[in-house]
């Protein structure tokens, strides 16, 4: 474990404590958060702050100076990037060591190497395996995209709308299969600190990231991590080690402690040196626990302990921790029996005392004796009375004497059978002291051993051990740092195994994507060759014209060119489907027939101009596209809110990227209707479309028919029960209710339908509320559509004064043009121009408004004008009017004339235009109204009933 | 259906003149005007014809005996607020087809009041036809054949009863307009409106200009 020291040093970045990562949107969560960058040159060269963020879509990792920053300083292509831990220079290494842990390197294919430092080896883990995932799910998905530019390659987040919801299957090859499970074996589990995700934006950057903060969590995760990688192999060792602190106790021994053991130890020394030698007998103590192991000989069982699995040390333990107890009962009980001994010799020794002076009180009254018979013959008769009385005196006194010798045999005898108890009972404990010897010697060759091995706790050698006693402390902690070390090493180790597991799955794709691709461009460049070969010929002929119209060989090829070209994109040969280019797909990504189904002569000019627009969009994808800066700047926008401003006006002008559409239009339409919305009560297109749906309306009837003729050709709403057509008439209902004045006319329907596509029901509601309240003059689709015709004249004038040449030319022919740019501005180009264009010109006229169909049907004359003035009278014009618009493909080239060369284009010479030819227009309407108000009175009395009823004439 | 052939003639035959018309179609929303254009000029039927906005503009050429006629054909929006646009385009008109739906008689009603709006506004001697569309389906039918072709008779239109769906009918209907029409004056320029055009194909045409007027 590093130093306790560190934990002080746990500054701002461990405070918070939130939640780890918030959940960006519906998806994931976001992946950024604070590193720290080595970059800098010299003197200078050191780790900066950095917060970054990681962009799925093009899987780059940005960095920016702060969450708020709004330019990336610089990305990281992860896409292409290997990782690996960050080996510390020698140098540099003692000072750092603490801090290069949780640095790691980013490998650019380019050779590049970035060193980032996350705070702790935690995060370091966790951002890892994030990237690696992100690498993981983004290359796969390119597989998966089939190299289809038209596809987005990465699904979108937003997914709103008919199309958007339309995202390509990522299927992941099966190939990687095994790759993919090995990935799940090797990870690692983490869990970010508070300096990962969204969240982490909002907390001030980490003052001095280097401190190591090494949290209970994280060491708990650490703990985690080895449990679960570690279940099957060592795991048993972990488990003893636990038993062992259990029944031990002494992992962490106190000073007391230590000494207690140690007194215990001298004194069990001693004890066994001084009872050697006793012969056992009935022994009190109680062995039964484990019988058998007692009577098994002591070279056995410590050979037996050697050779088992250091796992079963435990028992071994148990029992010697068991043979302490006995021993200090034994010589309890020891010491009271020589106590006993004791007391008993000095009994011994006083009754022999006793004994003597008995002897000594016999033989002098004896010798009384003998005087007293002398003296008896002499003496007088009570002389003769006392010596007998000393007689009598003298026999008990022999009886108590012989009492007393017996008494004293029987003392003697008892001595001896105690001494022999004591004999027998040292025996018995000197035995026992050998085995305790034995024993410790195996406990701590055993304890030596495993810390030998392992880098094992040396407490159990230290609690036994006095002489190491002291050092066990730092010992202990030695052994934690390289247990952490080791867990570190491992986890590198792991990690380093999945990358390279990974890169070589990512390399095995590569190697197959580029083999197909060869194979694929073999297939091309032979069908090159061979229509190559096949256009000559026609040149040939072409050259050397041959009269006969009948049978030439340049008509064959024409005919067989045509067939081919017709059908290749329904028969394919099944062996080579999988390297067939497929440069036209049946719908578009807006659900757009692509080429229409019955109509031969129309076929071959769709198929056409399919294949030029596949051309176009190639090309342009290997020029910087205009996804790359809408890339930029979602990420520069990727800690702000989007804001009007010049450059989103003109990254709106290239064109909103498929997946990003429904989002942008989102927005847009929400910019202007804000004020509508925030005067609206909750639930208001709820309401509005329950209202609807309850009851009928002038408009229902007229809505209901032209639902399945909305569109036809897109698939959303190419069949009654498609999902689009419900909510076709959805909106379309509830905007009935909502504007009444116009309530459903013809034309809308192209609008909420288009809308659709993008947008959610209601979004698509307030779509509509937008072009026709906010965007679009009065009455532009009321009954007279007013606005619309005076719109044809204001275009007139701007026609003629951006392009007088043309628009001469058309007065020349007198053609009305207006004829057909009534369509363009009533349905904003629904239908009259190819998709990829129509949505490019929606996505600025949501930002911008009415302004840009203006632009955009004076760009699309100018992009032809050049092929109009050529053309030489009305009806040509007419039908070159008619269809000129769809075969226009270049988007760029039209935005740029829309965009560019139209400037100047006030929007105050619009609106002056507007009410100067308003007021005409309405006279000429109310002119017109007069006429038929006179004709139809005239004709109501002249003859029949009327009978007409038109949905109009209801309303009024 | 009869004479698809001559209807679509694509080669130039040796047809000595060229006229050129505008036709115009008018009626009530969905009764199949730009179904029976279709039709007519591409031999297709769309289940679910797109709803027409303002107008759409198409051509075709009929052939009949030595002279070549091209349709100019408007087909216009039904719905009623287009009606303002009307003028716009059945001004110059030299034929007009007002089409409705046999088995709705609202659109008939309708149908009568355009070919009133047409006698009263349009070129004096356009020529109107009648149209009955969607004939194949009779069992729903609202609106009598005789009804009809008495309507027609009264006030001098061409009539038929015609189906975009099965074709019946259709480029007869054409050919009938055609076949009525002043062939010796393709370049109308003496509309009511006077919305003439400038080309000219056939030089000795140009002559006959005012007998279209005089009709």
């Amino acid at each position: 474990m590093p130093a306790a020291g560190s934990e002080g040093e746990e500054g701002p970045a461990g405070a918070g404590g939130g939640p780890v990562a918030e959940q960006a949107g519906s998806g994931t969560p976001k992946l950024c958060g604070y590193l720290q960058k080595l970059s800098g040159k010299g003197p200078l060269r050191g780790f900066r702050s950095r917060w970054f963020v990681f962009d799925p879509r093009r899987c780059y990792l940005y960095y920016f100076k702060g969450p708020q920053e709004a330019l990336p300083l610089g990305h990281l292509d992860i896409a292409s990037a290997c990782f690996s831990y960050h080996q510390p220079e020698a140098g540099a290494a003692a000072a750092a060591a603490g801090d290069e842990a949780a640095a790691f390197e980013v490998h650019s294919p380019n050779g590049a190497v970035t060193v980032l430092k996350a705070a702790t080896r935690q995060d370091m883990t966790y951002w890892l395996q994030e990237l690696q995932q992100k690498r993981w799910e983004y290359c796969n998905n390119l597989d998966a995209a089939k190299r289809d530019s038209r596809t987005s390659p990465t699904p979108s987040d937003f997914s709103k709308g008919l199309v958007a919801k339309d995202n390509p299957d990522l299927s992941i090859l099966s190939q990687n299969a095994s790759a993919e499970r090995a990935r799940n074996i090797l990870a690692v589990e983490t869990s970010p600190t508070d300096l990962v995700g969204e969240q982490a934006a909002s907390q001030p950057a980490p003052i001095q990231p280097s401190a190591i903060n090494f949290s209970l969590k994280q060491w708990s995760t650490e703990i985690k991590n080895s449990m679960s990688s570690l279940r099957k192999g060592n795991n048993e060792n972990r488990k003893s080690i636990f038993y062992t602190t259990e029944e031990w106790e002494l992992l962490d021994p106190t000073p007391k402690d230590l000494e207690d053991s140690m007194a215990l130890e001298e004194k069990r020394k001693h004890l066994a040196e001084g009872s050697k030698g006793l012969a056992s007998s009935a022994f009190p103590f109680d062995f039964g626990r484990i019988p058998h192991k007692t009577r098994r000989p002591l070279k056995d069982m410590i050979g037996s302990s050697k050779n088992r699995n250091s796992s079963d040390s435990s028992p071994t333990e148990w029992y010697s921790g068991n043979g302490n107890k006995l021993v200090s009962e034994l010589q309890l009980k020891y010491q009271s029996q020589q106590e006993e001994l004791e007391k008993l010799k000095k009994d011994l020794l006083s009754q022999k005392e006793l004994v003597r002076l008995l002897q000594q009180t016999v033989r002098s009254s004896q010798y009384d004796k003998y005087f007293a018979s002398r003296l008896c013959e002499g003496v007088p008769k009570d002389k003769l009375e006392l010596l007998h009385q000393k007689d009598d005196q003298i026999l008990g006194l022999n009886n108590q004497l012989e009492k007393l010798n017996l008494e004293k045999d029987s003392l003697q005898q008892e001595v001896k059978n105690l001494k022999c108890k004591v004999g027998e009972l040292n025996e018995r404990l000197g035995m026992l002291m050998e085995t305790i010897q034995a024993k410790d010697e195996v406990i701590m060759k055993l304890s030596r051993q495993l810390s030998e091995c392992e880098d094992n706790t040396s407490s159990q050698g230290g609690a036994v051990n006095s002489s190491v006693a002291t050092c066990t402390n730092k010992e202990l902690q030695e052994l934690d740092r390289l247990k952490d070390n080791l867990q570190g090493y491992k986890t590198q180790n792991k990690f380093l195994n999945k990358e390279i597991l990974e890169l070589s799955a990512l390399r095995r794709n590569a190697e197959a994507r580029e083999r197909e691709w060869q194979a694929k461009y073999t297939s091309l460049e032979a069908k090159l060759c061979q229509i190559e070969s096949k256009y000559l010929i026609l040149l040939q002929e072409m050259k050397t014209p041959v009269c006969s119209e009948e049978q030439s060989p340049a008509r064959e090829v024409i005919t067989q060119l045509l067939e081919d070209a017709l059908k290749a994109e329904t028969s394919e040969q099944p062996e080579q489907a999988f390297f067939k280019p497929h440069l036209v797909s049946e719908y578009d990504i807006y659900g757009f027939q692509t080429v229409p189904e019955d109509d031969d002569e129309e076929k071959l000019v769709a198929k056409s101009r399919a294949l030029d627009l596949r051309s176009l969009s190639l090309s342009e994808n290997r020029e910087i596209s205009t996804g790359v800066k809408w890339e930029n700047y979602f990420a520069s926008t990727m800690n702000r809110e989007m804001m009007r401003c010049v450059e989103l006006k003109n990254l709106i002008r290239s064109g909103i990227p498929h997946e990003h559409r429904s989002k942008m239009w989102k927005w847009c339409v929400n910019l202007h209707v804000k004020k509508f919305k925030d005067s609206t009560v909750p639930g208001y297109f709820q309401t509005l479309l329950q209202n609807a749906l309850e009851k009928q309306n002038p408009a229902s009837k007229q809505i209901e028919l032209d639902l399945l003729r909305t569109l036809p050709n897109n698939k959303h709403y190419s069949s009654p029960t498609s999902e689009g057509i419900q909510k076709l008439r959805n909106v379309l209902l509830a905007f009935s209710w909502r504007n009444p004045d116009i309530g459903y006319c013809q034309g809308l329907n192209r609008l909420v339908a288009i809308a659709l596509l993008y947008l959610e029901q209601e979004d698509a509601f307030w779509c509509l509320v937008t072009i026709v309240e906010v965007f679009m003059p009065r009455d532009y689709y009321t009954k007279t559509l007013l606005g619309s015709q005076v719109d044809q004249r204001v275009f007139k004038d701007l026609m003629s004064e951006k392009l007088p040449r043309l628009h001469s030319h058309f007065e020349q022919y007198k053609v009305d043009y207006t004829l057909i740019t009534f369509n363009w501005f009533l349905v904003i180009f629904v239908d009259s121009v190819v998709s990829d264009i129509l949505f490019k010109i929606w996505d600025s006229f949501l930002y911008e408004g009415p302004k840009v169909i203006f632009r955009f049907a004076l760009a699309l004359f100018k992009y032809k004008e050049e092929e109009i003035l050529k053309l030489q009278d009305s009806m040509s014009i007419f039908k070159y009017l008619r269809y000129f618009t769809r075969t226009i493909l270049d988007a760029r080239k039209l935005t740029g004339i829309a965009f560019g060369d139209l400037n100047p284009f006030p929007l105050r010479q619009i609106r002056n235009r507007r009410t100067y030819h308003l007021e005409k227009v309405r006279l000429e309407l109310t002119e017109l109204e007069a006429i038929r108000e006179d004709f139809l009175r005239e004709r109501d009395t002249c003859v029949e009933k009327r009978d007409l009823i038109s949905d109009d004439e209801e309303d009024s | 259906m009869t004479s698809r052939g001559a209807a679509r003639p694509n080669g130039q035959s040796q047809a000595s003149k060229i006229c050129q018309f505008k036709l115009v179609l008018l009626g009530e929303s969905a009764v199949g005007k730009s179904s029976l254009v279709l039709r007519f000029v591409k031999g297709q039927f769309h289940e679910y014809q797109e709803s027409t906005i303002g107008a759409a503009f198409l051509t075709q050429s009929v052939c009949l005996d030595d002279t070549t006629v091209k349709f100019e054909i408007w087909d216009t929006a039904g719905q009623e607020r287009y009606h303002s646009l009307a003028p716009m385009y059945y001004r110059g008109a030299q034929a007009a087809i007002v089409v409705y739906d046999i088995t709705n008689q609202e659109t008939f009603a309708r149908a009568k009041t355009w070919v009133k709006e047409l006698q009263r506004q349009a070129s004096p001697s356009i020529v109107i036809a009648l149209a009955g569309n969607k004939a194949d389906l009779a069992s729903k039918r609202m609106v009598e054949y005789e009804e009809a072709q008495a309507y027609a008779d009264d006030n001098s239109l061409l009539f038929m009863e015609t189906s975009a769906k099965t074709a019946m009918n259709v480029n007869d209907l054409f050919l009938a307009i055609a076949k009525k029409l002043p062939k010796s004056e393709p370049q109308s320029t003496s509309g009511a409106a006077g919305r003439s055009r400038g080309v000219d194909l056939h030089e000795q045409s140009q002559q006959n200009k005012s007998q279209c007027c005089s009709n």
